[in-house]
């Protein structure tokens, strides 16, 4: 008991958690929902809304003004939870998961009113909502028949017997859809309309359509059920069939109150910013638009999803959305009401990148960039930076100015993160507002797939600290069609690309990339591509690549590992192999900018165990189809196997983290039915083996010390997991594991250390180090949630990356949420307290001051009396 | 200039003038012998190196008389580090390093003797307080003589070999 109580206060005594007051500080959080599958906007309501569904399975309220999040209900992951049939009407929700789940949600807080599973394969299931029932149509090639199971909404009670419509023309390439309380199939050159709510005789409706291929429904505010096949809509009209054609792709059916006419609204793109609106009434075009976005969206496909027209002439307000997942507002007038990155819910890659001195500390550097010029002209760029200086101090408003808000700060706590998205769309985001500060969107690309995880690599080949010359960014991506690599290379600051907007063909099939260590004489680093014939391609061609250089391959599917050596001509000689015979599912290396401050760990008795610190150490987890999880420690310059670590009967998810001399993963026991966590720690021994370099090759090899443990984390998913990192090293490492449950909690690593003893004897604790007992659950405290009270939905990873203090570590996760905030492992010391009382100081100072001058007068002139006396 | 005055006069008052008083005929003292004078001088130098010399053993034997003190010093003292056990071991390695210094200034009343002997001995039994005072601060945790001391100073390793990879993409 004593024990427990004694962790207890430990636990509390190392988190830190936010006050009250602190709580949006140096955080934020943005929601979304996904790209847009359904949507429907309510029009009629007092308070005008949208309802959406997207792909990302979530259900949301936006409003309709702003295109904020009222509410938002986020359903089950993946496939099974897809929402397969979205319906809007009678002051409920209904949504049909392709797990067969039916939900009916209060339109107004988004609170579950029923829900229910349909016990049918939901699989050639079409679905209708009419008055308080719900219809679940089959419709069934094989007996020729169109099944109607009708089920009350509101308890999913049969409420009907089955009725049945015999369909003889129905046949396998049959295509039916539903819109509102109407079905409609394709069958060969004709659509057939169906009405299986309405009671007593069915009848059905046809009309010829011979060029159709395909059959969508249209979107329709004031309920007229309409279906868009091959050029021409048809629209179901109290129960009288209207056609018009229509050219465009996409297209929006409505009638206004006053014409009672049906009109089509046509949306075409025009450029990456700018598309067009047109409305038909009857094939006229009645009126057009140019509309100017101030994001870049996909030209190929932009889908009307719904809308809502009022007035004679009609003015109509739309939403759009776009390949790129953008979600748009606008009205046929010509104005965008608002716009909604969706594409943010599918960001792949992320980097923290530096942002640039200010301009008068660029005419300062600047003046001391180049050594070579000669007594003149120094002696006019120092008159000319101290002009610009003055010019500056006097006018706030003078043109050098201008940029001031996107300028380093002292602590390098302001940044700008550069996200990737795997729909192609790049953003760069403020980390202090989350204000996005320019968008681009590249066509034509995939990204990369790396054992099952989207995967676009970003090089960051300059940063800002090289003033004359901007700074770098590369993006690889690949074409579409070709599967060739595309280098996308651009400022970050600005969003320029430099290569113009089809980026640089690469012309070749890239295998594995990477970002080089040196630098040439401008500063750039150089990315080295491998492309399938194991060919070296430099980026640029001129970049020098370190000696000797080694590369390594993982096939994933069968757990092969080869080694190459770069030769001088850059040709790669193979040099090694490990053949582990099984799919490779996770490969973690260190970060390459991590830091080392401490060589060692010092031992309560006062001695050192130094730390394993191979820069060239990887570890590949692979998992067989018996559920036997490896983790593999391979030096990939020697391919020495350092060491194997095997768990039986695991299940994925695995995440793993490698940082300075441990390895930490995460994996699900199947036998104790738990998540666990497993921490490996790597030690030279008491004596260092080479004191100045570490070699790989080295003559004197010797087998580290390892130091394993598994503790159990109870919690029910683990979504993602890393390390914090801080510039010098200094600072402890704190473990965020991004919880199933939407909170990312902080662990220390002194939790996680393999060495915590079974027993903490007395001299353990003399030396002031915290040591703690080895206990098998690891605690979850509130108070290390870093999120505190804003859960994120379906986080996909977390990115650290270090700031200018070396207290301080920022943290990004994304997911169906954004969320940064920034973390202090070993608390803030190098910065005061918010809360630090500056005036009491100055106050306590000053009458310090004061205090010194009088009493020291006050002791002259006494000593001046005595000597009198 | 009227304190000058008043003290003049105060002086006046109070002063009394023995010089115009004629002193050679006067008896010597009851029991004074002028010439006893020498022979009782050679006596008292005598006793007095006599007396230098144990005195210069008393002071190079003074540092080695402390020591069982020190001990019993070091033990109450204990091994935790806090204020007053500092101060204490501070006091025990200071005292014998002053002393050091100051040696040549500690036997200069026996100027023209040989003290040589006496000099190492208060050198050795400085010494001998030095190291118990090292000892105390080796056991209390204060001498960096542990590798773990400078572990700070211990460099990162550089990298021979450079590498990269990773999976395939497809």
């Amino acid at each position: 008991m004593l024990k427990y109580l004694l962790l207890a206060v430990l636990c509390i005594a190392q988190t830190h958690s936010l006050y009250e007051d602190q709580v949006g500080k140096f955080d934020w959080k943005q929601s979304y929902v996904g790209k847009l599958k359904f949507s429907h906007i309510d029009s009629r309501a007092n308070i005008k809304r949208i309802y959406v569904a997207s792909e990302d399975n979530a259900v949301a309220s936006l409003s309709l003004g702003s295109g904020t999040l009222l509410w938002r209900q986020v359903l089950e992951k993946g496939p099974q939870g897809a929402i397969v049939y979205f319906h809007y009407g009678a002051n409920s929700l209904v949504t049909v998961s392709f797990n067969g789940l039916i939900r009916v949600w209060n339109p107004n807080d988004g609170s579950l009113l029923a829900g229910w599973t349909l016990p049918l394969n939901i699989r050639h299931v079409k679905f209708m909502v009419d008055g308080g029932n719900f219809y679940a149509i089959e419709v069934s090639s094989a007996i020729k028949t169109v099944l109607v199971h009708t089920y009350k909404l509101a308890s999913g009670s049969l409420n009907d017997v089955v009725k049945k419509i015999p369909a003889t023309w129905l046949t396998e390439s049959t295509y039916c859809e539903t819109n509102q309380n109407v079905l409609a199939c394709l069958v060969q050159g004709s659509v057939k309309i169906l009405f299986p709510s309405s009671g007593g005789q069915t009848q059905i409706l046809e009309q010829s359509v011979p060029s159709a291929t395909f059959l969508t429904p249209v979107s329709s505010a004031i309920g007229l059920p309409s279906f868009k096949a091959g050029n021409v809509v048809i629209t179901v009209n109290n129960k009288n069939i209207e056609t018009s054609q229509i050219e465009c792709n996409s297209v929006h059916v409505d009638k206004t109150e006053d014409t009672n006419k049906v009109l089509a609204i046509c949306v075409r793109p025009l450029s990456k910013s700018n598309i067009e609106v047109d409305i038909f009434i009857s094939q006229q075009k009645i009126s057009s638009n140019n509309l100017q976005l101030k994001t870049q969206i996909a030209q190929s496909d932009i889908n009307v999803q719904s809308c809502f027209c009022k007035g004679s002439s009609p003015s109509c307000f739309c939403i759009l959305s776009s390949q790129d997942h953008t979600t748009l507002f606008i009205s046929t007038q010509g104005k965008v009401v608002w716009i909604r990155e969706e594409a943010l819910t599918s960001i792949i890659s992320a980097e923290f990148l530096d942002l640039p001195v200010s301009d008068v500390d660029a005419a300062i550097e600047k003046e001391f960039d180049n050594q070579e010029c000669g007594y003149f002209e120094m002696f006019t760029r120092r008159l000319m930076s101290q002009f610009y200086q003055i010019q500056t101090l006097l006018s706030i408003e003078s043109p050098a100015f201008k940029s001031s808000a996107l300028v380093r700060d002292k602590f390098g706590l302001h940044k700008l993160i550069l996200s990737v998205t795997s729909v192609g769309k790049v953003f760069a985001m403020d980390n202090l507002s989350g204000k996005i500060l320019w968008t681009l969107y590249l066509a034509n690309v995939t990204p990369y797939s790396v054992t099952g995880k989207q995967f676009a690599p970003v090089f960051v080949q300059r940063s800002t600290r090289y003033v004359p010359y901007p700074a770098q960014v590369s993006i690889l991506f690949k074409q579409s069609t070709s599967k060739e690599g595309v280098l996308f290379t651009l400022d970050p600051i600005t969003g320029q690309l430099i290569h113009g907007d089809q980026g640089q063909k690469l012309g070749y099939q890239v295998e594995l990339s990477t970002l080089l260590p040196g630098v040439n004489k401008n500063h750039l680093r150089g990315i080295l591509l491998l492309d399938s014939n194991n060919q070296i391609h430099l980026e640029p061609p001129s970049s020098p690549v370190p000696k000797p250089y080694f590369i390594y391959k993982v096939h994933p599917q069968f757990g092969v590992l080869t080694g190459y050596f770069v030769q001088e001509d850059l040709k790669l000689q193979k040099v090694w192999e490990l053949n582990f015979g099984q799919p490779v599912v996770h490969v973690a290396s260190k970060n390459p900018v991590e830091k080392v401050h401490s060589q060692g760990r010092v031992l309560y008795d006062r001695s050192v165990l130094y730390k394993y610190l191979n820069p060239n150490l990887i570890a590949v987890a692979t998992h067989t189809p018996d559920n036997v999880f490896s983790i593999h420690l391979v030096d990939v310059v020697s391919g020495n196997l350092v060491e194997s670590i095997i768990h039986k009967r695991t299940m994925g998810p695995f995440h793993m983290v490698h940082s300075e001399n441990w390895l930490v993963y995460v994996y699900f026991n199947e036998k104790t039915r738990r998540n666990e966590v497993s921490t490996v720690e790597m030690f030279e021994g008491k004596t260092q083996s080479n004191s100045t370099a570490f070699s790989s090759l080295s003559k004197s090899l010797f087998k580290p010390i390892l130091d394993k443990q598994s503790y159990i984390l109870p919690v029910s998913q683990v979504d993602a997991i890393k390390e914090t990192i801080t510039e010098k090293g200094i600072t402890s490492k704190h473990i965020l594991i991004a919880l199933g449950t939407g909170s990312i909690l902080e662990m220390p690593w002194m939790f996680l250390d393999p060495r915590r003893p079974a027993q903490v004897t007395p001299d353990m604790r003399e030396e002031g180090q915290v040591v703690l007992e080895y206990t098998p659950e690891l605690p979850i405290l509130s108070e290390a949630i870093i999120n505190y009270n804003q859960t994120l939905y379906g986080i996909k990873n977390i990115h650290t990356a270090p700031s200018g203090l070396e207290s301080t570590c920022f943290v990004f996760a994304h997911g169906l949420d954004l969320f940064y905030t920034r973390v202090a492992p070993s608390k803030t010391f190098d910065i005061l307290k918010e809360d630090f009382d500056y005036a009491l100081i100055c106050l306590v100072l000053g009458a310090l001051i004061v205090g010194t001058v009088v009493s020291k007068k006050l002791a002259s002139r006494k000593t001046l009396k005595q000597a009198w006396k | 200039m009227t304190a000058n005055k008043q003290s003049n006069a105060k002086r006046m008052k109070w002063a009394v003038d023995f010089t115009n008083r004629n002193r050679t005929d006067l008896p010597s003292p009851p029991g004074y012998c002028p010439s006893n004078n020498s022979v009782q001088s050679d006596v008292t130098n005598q006793t007095d190196s006599n007396l230098l010399i144990k005195k210069c053993w008393e002071v190079a034997l003074a540092p080695i008389k402390q020591v069982p003190m020190n001990i019993v010093i070091m033990y109450m003292a204990g091994n935790s580090i806090s204020i007053f056990p500092i101060m204490m071991v501070g006091m025990l390695i200071v005292r014998p390093f002053k002393a050091l210094f100051t040696l040549s200034s500690s036997f200069k009343m026996i100027e023209g003797h040989n003290v040589l002997g006496q000099k190492c001995i208060y050198l050795i039994g400085n010494i001998v307080n030095i190291i118990l005072a090292l000892y105390k601060c080796q056991s209390m945790g204060l001498l960096p003589s542990h590798s773990s001391d400078w572990l700070s100073f211990v460099l990162p390793q550089t990298r021979i070999e450079y590498s990269a990879g990773g999976v395939l993409f497809s």
